[in-house]
């Protein structure tokens, strides 16, 4: 009986460590955070070899990479972009509920825009915020989050 | 891992039932016994009490080879017939079955955790859940090549750039809304969203 008890112990041992193990993991998650800032525009000089994270799709010509913006946060953590137009962009990864990271974007410049959103996000996923002006084109932002 | 067994002092574990049970017999003289029967009735028992209580104890330090985990599960079935015997005549061990089930159990979480994290690390998904925006007209496009989702602000004042985007064959349209519009650009409304934390 006294061996069936230790057989059992340990057992009970082994998967308390796993289950804490995994919800340490979770727990300490960081958020990665990467956000290109691309300058679109019709001016005929070409797409930048730089940038994989947008296709075709979109009718612009020129596509130039100004900059590249890396973080790891934890959540509720909020980063701070400059958007070169003079705007400012926040983001603020929220929750992740194991397929997908909840991220609360807002952006706002002066009293031109305002923009608020929650957006559901894939792990590892983009999403692309576009529109603000920047001389005579716009500027394009993918946002990609992933757990690490 | 390997279970010992806890190693006793043999001299203090007799010490100690010295001190608790000193032999009855022995402090007895055969007149006293004779005399009175009863008296050596009582004796002999607590004689009996003791020696059984000696037995049991050196029967527990005796060594023992030590068992592994999965030895002692091996042993377990080795004692019955086979599996198929063991499954009909309903006599598996209880031990061996929950070791098993818990082990199945593992397997298979472990591998539903990084199958799932494997699903997810590829696809472009993203849902709005809530959008805000009281100055501008905002759209929601899919792209049909990329899949990405876009959210555009149309800040720019060029109308042709904005018709160019609006009639692209690659973004399918998912939502607009605008102050043009009779909807305040609110996807969800979700009444308790605070935007006001500021770095």
């Amino acid at each position: 009986m006294m061996n069936v008890l230790r057989n059992l112990f340990f057992v009970f041992c082994l998967l308390l460590g796993l289950e804490a193990a995994c919800m340490d993991a979770l727990l300490a998650a960081q958020v990665h955070l990467d956000v290109d800032i691309i300058y679109a525009s019709n001016d005929h000089t070409g797409r930048d070899p730089r940038i994989h994270s947008i296709g075709q799709d979109l009718p612009f010509d020129s596509l130039e990479l100004l900059d590249r913006k890396q973080f790891s946060v934890g959540f509720k953590d909020i980063s701070q972009i400059s958007i070169p137009n003079g705007g400012k962009m926040y983001i603020q990864p929220e929750s992740y509920d194991g397929s997908m990271i909840k991220v609360k974007i807002w952006m706002e410049k002066a009293s031109k825009y305002k923009l608020n959103m929650i957006l559901q996000l894939a792990n590892g996923g983009i999403v692309v915020v576009g529109g603000p002006s920047y001389q005579n084109g716009t500027i394009l932002m993918p946002i990609s989050a992933k757990i690490r | 891992m390997k279970f010992r067994r806890k190693q006793w002092d043999r001299r203090e574990l007799e010490r100690y039932l010295e001190d608790t049970m000193p032999p009855i017999e022995g402090s007895l003289g055969e007149k006293e016994l004779e005399e009175n029967p009863l008296r050596y009735k009582t004796a002999r028992f607590f004689q009996s009490v003791r020696l059984s209580i000696k037995e049991s104890i050196d029967r527990e330090m005796a060594e023992r080879p030590t068992q592994y985990l999965w030895e002692s599960i091996r042993a377990d079935l080795g004692q019955k017939e086979s599996l198929v015997s063991l499954v009909r005549k309903k006599v598996l061990s209880w031990r061996a079955g929950l070791v098993m089930c818990v082990l199945c159990l593992m397997v298979v979480g472990t591998y539903n955790f990084f199958e799932h994290k494997a699903s997810v690390n590829v696809a472009n998904e993203c849902y709005v859940e809530y959008l805000e925006n009281r100055t501008n007209h905002v759209m929601i496009f899919k792209g049909t090549d990329d899949g990405l989702t876009y959210i555009w602000l149309q800040e720019n004042p060029d109308p042709v750039m904005n018709k160019n985007l609006e009639d692209d064959k690659n973004l399918k349209p998912i939502h607009s809304f605008g102050f043009h519009s009779r909807d305040i650009a609110v996807v969800k409304p979700l009444r308790d969203v605070d935007f006001s934390g500021r770095v």
